[in-house]
């Protein structure tokens, strides 16, 4: 775990570089595209004035063409007129009116660009009208008039533009001089561009939107404007200015720039509009992948750091488990899990986790007779050296992610099990080796006393007795003691048979009158004898003498000189309650816990103790238990304050008699 | 009637022999080890042998085989004297063929009458 840190630093120095790299690069992109796109909008931009400009150009180009044709074609008409009109006498109105009326009619009609006309005689005076009211008039003053007198034949002039005081219109007035053979001017022939003419002209032209067309003298009056509105002079235009050599004209056509550059603007915003939108997406989706990928590598990373912790977590397991004291066995029902470890595989002498659990598996109980509770089973295995080994198994059935493991701890108990066979082994030898003495020294004893008793001296005799005493004393203990390891051991034999409560008694006084008779204390059988006599109980008679050897010595030990122990049975319905009971000192409370208890603190003081291994009553117990029986006491302790102490000790059997219905009288 | 006592302890041999001194329908024969018990058993038939099970090799359960091996001591009871007390114990011996388990310590003045009662 210590290990990871230094990667972790590592690893968020190269993350806050990548981000600072990243944002870096998307700062420079944002910053490249708003360059470019501001180059091409200047670029557009640029592209779009100029085509404008060479719209206009184009424009005015071919809109002269257009009225210069047009004017040529007027001219070879007219010129065509005036050929017709040399032989002409301008002398008389009326005159020519007759005469020339249909042609000159006919001229003005034909002739589409013009569209009035004006013959004036070489005085000034008009000769011939297309407008009646004109007729008689002297246009001698005009300009156009008087240029036009200037002028040789196939020329024509063209006039300051004007407004009709007729009809308020713009015209333009062209006149072409009426030269006669001999080569003077005759008159002069006038007509007038209107503004229809340029309007005709501009329409088969095509004039777009927004675009103004004038016509104007190098001076700068107009002879045509197109368009109705007029225009505020300080608005940006684009123009463009054709020379109209024919007529001495100069042709502008301007456009708003404000209505070109629309169009511009609108494709540039568009334009910029979705390029940036589409470029914010991309940018968008950049930043949010890279904050994908970050989280996604920060989750990597994450994911491997956590499957690095699992790693030692699951190693350090592995060791502890493999290397616990104890062997551990675990495995499921369908062998999917099966592992052991060292201690495990050596107590059972194998190699594989699978070898280890097939063996358990033949010993212990199968999986499905297990329980959740701790089963304790003891089990001998042989190890790699082929020997017996005793070994303790516990079996737990655990429930674990939605299955069931037997979950087994072996602990190795042959050096226990060794230790308890050593110490039988002990016990036994060392009982031996005493019990052979004390037999030969207590018979001996029993036999000097029986044969020779009367040849000893009196003095003798007490040395003799006390000899016996402790002999058999001695042989009280050696037996307690193999009693216990007996019942430590579950081997204490019990043979039970039928017997009358009578018979359990009588024999138990005529065991151990010799306890009385030695201290002087009688002992009292209190029992209604026909009642015992019917009464049956199934016990061993050799262990109800101990048992009431056992009582019996110790009430005697405890009376009295001089006063009795009673004992008897109480039979009722179905139980049988032989009892025991001393006028002695009593058992104090405080000493009621451990009664039953092996080499328990006496529970008298050293002058009112008798002298005992402290193990009788333990035995007595045991031996009770064993033949389904009960212990129990009732006692009055002086200690505690108790008049008339003294303790009774009852032991309770069930009874026999359906037995006794079955055989019939007894025997 | 004939009894047959076997004990590897001189005492205990000396002290039985002291016991049933004085009872007249009891002959007494001793040995002394399980070979001398095996070797008597061929010679001579018994009522009873009381036989001491802790003896140096051959013990008591071997001697007991050897007997209940011999269809001349079909009839002759034989006592295991112990002082084992287990269950277990018992059970072996009584599977060998022994009739009685007269338990150790006994009290030598009461063999004569145990040993009249199982006759």
């Amino acid at each position: 775990m210590v290990s990871t840190e230094p990667t972790n630093k590592g690893e968020a120095e190269t993350s806050s570089r990548s981000q600072t790299l990243f944002w870096g690069l998307i700062t420079t992109v944002v910053v490249m595209y708003f360059v470019g796109l501001a180059f091409l909008t200047w670029s557009d931009y640029n592209r779009a004035t100029t085509r404008a400009e060479v719209e206009l150009e184009h424009f005015a180009e071919l809109y002269e063409q257009a009225v210069d044709a047009s004017l040529s074609v007027a001219n070879v008409r007219m010129w065509g007129l005036i050929d017709d009109l040399s032989t002409a006498l301008l002398n008389d109105p009326d005159q020519f009116e007759a005469q020339y009326g249909a042609l000159m009619n006919s001229a003005v009609q034909s002739i589409k660009q013009v569209d009035a006309l004006v013959l004036i005689g070489a005085d000034g005076v008009v000769l011939w009208a297309t407008a009646e009211p004109l007729l008689g008039q002297y246009l001698g003053d005009r300009a156009y008039f008087q240029a036009a007198s200037g002028l040789g034949v196939d020329e024509y002039t063209v006039g300051v533009p004007i407004v009709s005081r007729a009809t308020g219109r713009r015209l333009t007035p062209i006149a072409w001089p009426l030269i006669g053979i001999d080569g003077k001017v005759r008159g002069v022939l006038a007509s007038s561009l209107g503004e229809d003419y340029y309007s005709q002209l501009l329409a088969a032209d095509g004039l777009q939107q927004n675009m103004y067309v004038e016509v104007v003298t190098s001076n700068g009056e107009r002879a045509f404007t197109s368009g109705g509105e007029i225009r505020d002079p300080d608005t940006p235009v684009f123009r463009a200015r054709q020379e109209l050599p024919a007529l001495d004209l100069y042709i502008d056509v301007t456009r708003s720039r404000a209505a070109v550059m629309r169009g511009y603007w609108q494709r540039t915003l568009v334009f910029a509009g979705l390029a940036t939108l589409l470029f914010l997406t991309v940018i968008n989706a950049a930043i949010r992948a890279r904050r994908q990928s970050t989280k996604l590598a920060q989750a990597l990373r994450n994911s491997e750091r956590d499957r690095e912790r699992i790693r030692v977590a699951q190693s350090e397991f592995d060791a502890i488990f493999e290397n616990v004291g104890d062997g551990l066995i675990v495995y499921n029902d369908n062998n999917k899990l099966h592992r052991s470890n060292r201690k495990a595989r050596e107590l059972m002498g194998v190699s594989l986790d699978i070898q280890a659990v097939e063996q358990l598996r033949s010993i212990v109980p199968p999986f499905s007779q297990m329980d959740e509770e701790v089963a304790v089973h003891r089990i001998h295995v042989r190890n790699a050296e082929n020997e017996s080994v005793a070994v303790q198994c516990r079996v737990m059935k655990m429930h674990l992610h939605g299955d069931y493991i037997a979950y087994n701890v072996l602990q190795d108990i042959s050096a226990e099990e060794r230790l308890v066979a050593a110490r039988t082994a002990f016990v036994t030898s060392v009982n031996h080796e005493l019990r052979t003495p004390l037999t030969s020294l207590a018979g001996s004893l029993e036999i000097l006393h029986e044969r020779f008793g009367e040849d000893i001296p009196k003095n003798a005799s007490k040395l003799l007795s006390m000899a016996t005493r402790n002999a058999d004393r001695l042989l009280v203990l050696v037996n307690d003691i193999l009693t216990l390891q007996a019942i430590d051991q579950q081997q204490l034999s019990i043979q039970s048979e039928r017997v009358s409560v009578s018979d359990v008694l009588s024999e138990a006084i005529a065991a151990n009158t010799g306890y009385g008779v030695n201290r002087d204390v009688q002992l009292d059988i209190h029992t209604a004898l026909e009642a015992s006599e019917k009464a049956y109980v199934q016990v061993d008679t050799v262990r109800m003498q101990q048992i009431f050897s056992n009582l019996i010595s110790n009430a005697v030990k405890y009376t009295p000189r001089g006063g009795t122990v009673k004992i008897g049975a109480e039979v009722d319905d179905d139980t049988v309650t032989f009892y025991v009971c001393d006028a002695g000192p009593g058992i104090p409370k405080s000493a009621h816990d451990r009664m039953f208890k092996r080499f328990a603190e006496p529970v008298h003081s050293r002058d009112n103790q008798a002298n005992g291994t402290g193990l009788g009553l333990a035995i007595t117990r045991e031996l009770v238990l064993r033949q389904d029986g009960e212990i129990s006491f009732k006692t009055r302790s002086e200690e505690d304050g108790d008049e008339n102490s003294g303790s009774t000790f009852s032991v309770r059997f069930a009874r026999d008699d359906v037995a006794a219905a079955k055989q019939g009288a007894p025997a | 009637m004939k009894v047959l006592f076997v004990d590897d302890e001189d005492d205990i041999r000396e002290l039985i022999e002291f016991a049933i001194m004085t009872e007249e329908d009891i002959e007494p024969t001793f040995a002394a080890s399980g070979f001398d018990a095996i070797a008597t058993m061929e010679t001579q038939s018994f009522d009873v042998i009381m036989l001491d099970v802790m003896m140096p090799p051959p013990d008591g359960m071997e001697v007991l085989r050897c007997a209940r091996a011999n269809a001349d001591l079909d009839d002759t009871k034989i006592v295991m004297c112990t002082a084992k007390t287990s269950a277990e114990a018992e059970k072996t011996f009584r599977a060998l063929g022994a009739d009685h388990i007269l338990h150790k310590p006994f009290k030598p003045l009461k063999l004569a009458d145990f040993i009249r009662s199982i006759v």
